[in-house]
This record gives structure tokens, C-alpha cells and sequence, in this order.
């Protein structure tokens, strides 16, 4: 027991010694058990998993999202009544979120279909999905796929769309449509995606 | 005499060089005990049980870097009084016997003979039950435990605590799963859709906070965790994240955008009130408690990329905290220590590295911790003495840096990748 005591205090010594860990606050138990004890563990009374209400939503959204891979771009169809109206997504570039130029064009040739669909559906919203690639931190990621719907949802504002019929949300980088490892992909997931709920 | 005078010497220069846990340290595995292990050789069990708990307690050892493993192979019978001179020939200082039996239905009982070869003395007899052997991991850390208690070494309780954290499964999908450290043991919580951000509600860790998209709008909702009864808290447009807890869990530090902007905010859960505490025309996310709960620590691109930046509740300043790095998007804290992730390079073109960095308040100096890969979403221990965090390679890994013993420690997932921990 000596030895072991000096061997102990001589290596956490030496370990403080190069560390400078003497400010940190350490527990120590001087109390060793020669008593047999039961002991049943906590994870033993973790419930079972809830299951979230998936559907259960009041949006019904009857949009599929296509990537377009001949011309490098991705579009998302919403189905309006019958009606399909294609929207093309807005990309951006790494760690951005304004609109290049050419991206203002897609915005607004987005805003001249919604626009025109609008007229026979006053009711219709329009969701802004915001959307990152892979780099960066994931609560970061959510906040910059926030900030790039917001973006077009000030392009669509700007056009002319009544503020309130648009809705955004971000999903950071769990919803990737390309997934492998290459700018090319990286930048198709850098986007917001338009949809249109009836 | 000499031992003496050496231990004298030792202390006084480590309380010279104590004030900084910046500094890079080397450690001498020379002078840590060594400790033996057997198997009963009555222990009869299914599946391997015996030679898996033995591995985790090995494991727990090794990572607590207070002792060295011995491999030597000894036949015990639980019953049989250790062979010492066998045992002190070989330099064994510490030696472990364990015996396994089969308890009602699935449980088991893990009975452990702890015997201090250098006094010749048993000095521990203990078991431990559980009642179904899934949980065996649990046992294996309260062994370890134990040994550690024996030898009055810095506390390693952290291990047998709950770790929870949520893994992307598929395009909006992702579930929340409660673990041990090592990611042995692991039972889903929630599952169904997109679950993210899951975070502790109290200190006892029977509740915790995550984010779903399961509703209208993200919602952050309160979940026990022993009887699945959930409420929502809060909703906003875009998103929302619970990033922290005050110590008494009466406050939130939430990232919400009710205004479409993302910002820092601080419920109070008892008066349902939010404050808002940033207001800048950017990104300001990842908020967490200082000082008592009267600062946040946050991350903000208003430096036009990714830095951090703390801020007083109720004024009006913001002030820069780190000067190094063109890509720091995540911060934890612990009391004057603040460990962040950076990415290496600015662009999408370089290496892809993310870093972890220690930097203390009170001084200059930063510690790079990891070297290479993408090393994310670094969590100090509640007694500050190692992080936890997420590295995504072709693999997800929960890693553990045992700040004193310059030592790190990757634990693989299975399957799926890592979104968020906390512990």
C-alpha cells in the first residue's frame, strides 16, 4: 500500500508538475469499502423511445424535389390542384449567404411563376427551405440556412409578394441531395429550396 | 529523507506552473500502479459477458490516467486468497478478480475482490446487479470507479454518467439516443423524423430539452427521460436550439428567430418570459452561461466570419473573446477556460480540418488539442477536466481529451453520424 501511495502521489505530482492543473477542483474519496453493497444502475429505468408525430402536421406538402443533373441546378415541383408549378433552388456560395447576381435572376424568375400562380390561388403560401453543405458547425449551419431563406424570402419581398404568405425554415446540413464527398456536390447543397403549399 | 525532499521540490514548482491548464503537459506512466486482472474460474455466462465487462473496466482505467493495465493471465477462484508473492514478483501493485452469475431472468451480478498486493490485504468486496445484462457497461464503470476511490486519485464519476446525443440517419431523419461515455450501451429515446440538439434540463439528467421538426414550426420540447412524458416549451419560425442551461435549470439559453433572425435568447422557464440578448443583423448563435449565469459566451459572424463573442446580460457591448482562427463557429466554457472548434481554412477548397483550441480568459496562450480530421462540438466535463467531442471522418466518433494527461480517446458509432452531444 506504501508503495502504491508513493508511486501515486509521485506521478499525479509529476502530471500537475507539467499540466499546471492545481487550480482545477478535484474530489477525493478517502473512504474504501470492505462492505459487500448492492447497487442496481440508473439506465435501468429508461423508457422506451417516444415516437415523434410524423404526419400528424397540418401542412400537407405534395411537392417532390428533382435535381436537374444535365444542367448543375435542382428545382422542386409543387403540385397546386393539378397544376405543376417548377421552382428552381438558389444556391450560394461557401459560408454566404447574399445573392450573386445570377442567383437574383433565379429569384426572380421564381417570384414571375409564383406570382402568376397566385393569381388563382390567393390562399397559397410559399415555404423557404434553407440548407448548408457539410462544413461548419451543425447549430451554426441551421442559423446560416436560416439567414439564406431569409434572404430570398427579402428577393420575393422586394418583388412584391405580401410578407405573410411566406414561411421559412432551416435544416443545416440533414438535408443534403447530393451526397458525395466534392465541391460540385457541396455546392448543389448550399440552397433554398421554394415550395408552394395550397 | 529523499523522497521527501523530492515531493517538497514537486510541489512547490507545480504550484508555480499551476495557474494555466493551457500548458502542454507530458505524463510519466512509469510511476502510475500497476494493476492485474482475473476472471473467476467458476464464472460461467453467456455471451462473453465476463471477458466484455473486464475489457470496459480496463478501458475506464486506461482513460482515467491513473494506472497501467497488466495483461498477465491468472486462474482465481473467487474464494481463493490472491497468490501475493506471485503477483508482487511480477510488479503487480492493485489486483482485480471478478466473478459473473446469472441473476433472475436476464440480470446479472458482477461480484469484485479488490486485493493491495503491496499490504497483502483484500481492501474491497463489492457487487453490483443490474437486471438486464444490456446494461453491463454500467457496471464495468462503477468497478472502475471504485478502484480509482481506492487510491484517492482524481475523481473519475463522470463515467457513469448518461451521455445524450442525436445521429443523422437519413435526409430529416435522425433520433436521440441515451449512451454511456464509451457508446456500449445505448438506448433510443426518440425517434421518428428530425430530432436535434438534445441537451440535459438538470443535474440529475432524468430530463432533457431537444429540437423536432415534428410540428408546424421547429419546436424545442421537454422530455423525461424515465417516463416519456414531453411538453412543448417554445416554437419559432426557421429554428431553435436550446444551446444551454443555467446551473439551477430555471434558464435557457435558446438560438430563435421569431423575427426571422437568428438570435440569442434567455427563457425563464418558471415565468415562460424570453429575453433577448443579441440583436445583431447576422448570425449569433451557440449561447452559453458565464460567470454565474450573468454572461453569454456566443458565436457571431459580425466580424464577417464565424468568431466568438461574449456579452453581459443587460448591456450593451459585445466583446471579442478570440483572436485566433478565421473560422470559429463552436465554443464551450468552463469557469476562466474556453475550448472552441476552427477550421483550419476559410474556403471549401483546403484540407477540411477542424481543430479544438484551450485558451484560458486570463491569458494569451492557446493549446491545440487534436491535430487532424474534423474534430467538432467540444463539451467540458462538469468538473472541467476533459472534453467531449463529435469527430466525423468516414466514421462518427464521441472523443475524449483527459485535459491533464494530455491523452484523447475516440469511441466509434455504429451506425448513423453524430449531430450533437451533451453529458
Amino acid at each position: 500500500m506504501k508503495k502504491i501511495m508513493k508511486n501515486t502521489i509521485l506521478s499525479i505530482c509529476a502530471i500537475g508538475l507539467l499540466a499546471g492543473c492545481s487550480s482545477k477542483d478535484v474530489e477525493y474519496d478517502n473512504t474504501a469499502s470492505n462492505n459487500t453493497q448492492t447497487v442496481d444502475d440508473k439506465a435501468g429505468q429508461i423508457a422506451g423511445s417516444s415516437e415523434q408525430a410524423v404526419g400528424n402536421n397540418t401542412e400537407v406538402i405534395t411537392d417532390t424535389l428533382k435535381a436537374v443533373t444535365n444542367e448543375g441546378v435542382n428545382s422542386v415541383e409543387s403540385e397546386i390542384d393539378g397544376n405543376t408549378v417548377l421552382l428552381e433552388s438558389v444556391h450560394f456560395a461557401f459560408d454566404k449567404y447574399n445573392l450573386t447576381d445570377d442567383m437574383r435572376e433565379v429569384a426572380t424568375s421564381n417570384y414571375n411563376k409564383i406570382s402568376a400562380t397566385q393569381q388563382s390561388y390567393d390562399g397559397l403560401k410559399i415555404k423557404l427551405e434553407g440548407n448548408c453543405d457539410e462544413w461548419g458547425a451543425d447549430e451554426y449551419n441551421y442559423a446560416l440556412g436560416l439567414k439564406r431563406a431569409k434572404t430570398t424570402k427579402d428577393a420575393l419581398v422586394a418583388d412584391g409578394v405580401d410578407a405573410q404568405k411566406i414561411i421559412m425554415v432551416s435544416f443545416g446540413e440533414s438535408n443534403p441531395i447530393c451526397t458525395q464527398k466534392n465541391t460540385t456536390c457541396w455546392k448543389m447543397n448550399r440552397r433554398v429550396d421554394y415550395r408552394l403549399l395550397p | 529523507m529523499k523522497i521527501k525532499q523530492i515531493l517538497i521540490w514537486l510541489l512547490c514548482v507545480n504550484y508555480l506552473f499551476a495557474l494555466d491548464a493551457t500548458m502542454e503537459i507530458i505524463k510519466n506512466k512509469s510511476t502510475l500502479p500497476t494493476i492485474s486482472y482475473a476472471i473467476s474460474t467458476d464464472t460461467i455466462i453467456e455471451n462473453n459477458l465476463d471477458n466484455k465487462i473486464l475489457a470496459l473496466v480496463k478501458k475506464d482505467l486506461l482513460v482515467s490516467g491513473h494506472f497501467n493495465n497488466n495483461d498477465m493471465v491468472i486462474d482465481n477462484n473467487y474464494e481463493q486468497i490472491a497468490d501475493y508473492k506471485v503477483l508482487q514478483k511480477n510488479g503487480i501493485d492493485l489486483y482485480l478478480v471478478l466473478q459473473l452469475k446469472k441473476n433472475e431472468q436476464d440480470g446479472i451480478v458482477v461480484n469484485t475482490k479488490l486485493y493491495d498486493i503491496n499490504s497483502n490485504n483484500l481492501v474491497l468486496s463489492k457487487s453490483h446487479v443490474t437486471n438486464a445484462s444490456v446494461r453491463y457497461p454500467f457496471l464495468s464503470h462503477k468497478i472502475a470507479i471504485d478502484i480509482n476511490s481506492y487510491l484517492n486519485a482524481p475523481s473519475i464519476e463522470w463515467m457513469d454518467k448518461f451521455i445524450v446525443f442525436s445521429r443523422y440517419l437519413d435526409s430529416k431523419t435522425s433520433e436521440i439516443v441515451v449512451s454511456d461515455y464509451t457508446l456500449t450501451y445505448q438506448k433510443v429515446v426518440v425517434k421518428g423524423g428530425l430530432n436535434i440538439f438534445p441537451k440535459w434540463a438538470n443535474k440529475e439528467q432524468s430530463e432533457f430539452y431537444f429540437t423536432t421538426y415534428n410540428y408546424e414550426k421547429p419546436t424545442l420540447v421537454k422530455q423525461n427521460l424515465y417516463t416519456t412524458k414531453s411538453e412543448k416549451i417554445l416554437s419559432s419560425d426557421g429554428m431553435i436550439v436550446c444551446s444551454d442551461v443555467s446551473k439551477d435549470g430555471t434558464k435557457l439559453v435558446v438560438t430563435m428567430a421569431p423575427n426571422s433572425q437568428p438570435d440569442i435568447y434567455v427563457y425563464d422557464i418558471i415565468n415562460k418570459l424570453k429575453t433577448r440578448i443579441t440583436q445583431y443583423n447576422g448570425i449569433d448563435v451557440g449561447g452559453s452561461f458565464v460567470e454565474n449565469d450573468s454572461k453569454i459566451i456566443f458565436v457571431s459572424d459580425r466580424l464577417k466570419y464565424p468568431n466568438i463573442f461574449a456579452k453581459k446580460i443587460g448591456q450593451r457591448g459585445v466583446e471579442r473573446l478570440v483572436y485566433h482562427g478565421k473560422n470559429n463557429s463552436q465554443c464551450s466554457t468552463h469557469e476562466d477556460y474556453i475550448v472552441y472548434a476552427s477550421r483550419e481554412t476559410d474556403n471549401e477548397f483546403g484540407d477540411n480540418v477542424f481543430n479544438l483550441y484551450l485558451m484560458s480568459t486570463y491569458s494569451d496562450y492557446v493549446r491545440r488539442l487534436t491535430t487532424n480530421g474534423r474534430n467538432q462540438f467540444p463539451k467540458f466535463s462538469s468538473n472541467g477536466e476533459s472534453i467531449l467531442f463529435i469527430k466525423n471522418d468516414t466514421k462518427s466518433y464521441l472523443g475524449i481529451i483527459r485535459l491533464n494527461y494530455n491523452k484523447s480517446f475516440l469511441f466509434p458509432l455504429k451506425s448513423g453520424k453524430l449531430q450533437s452531444i451533451d453529458w
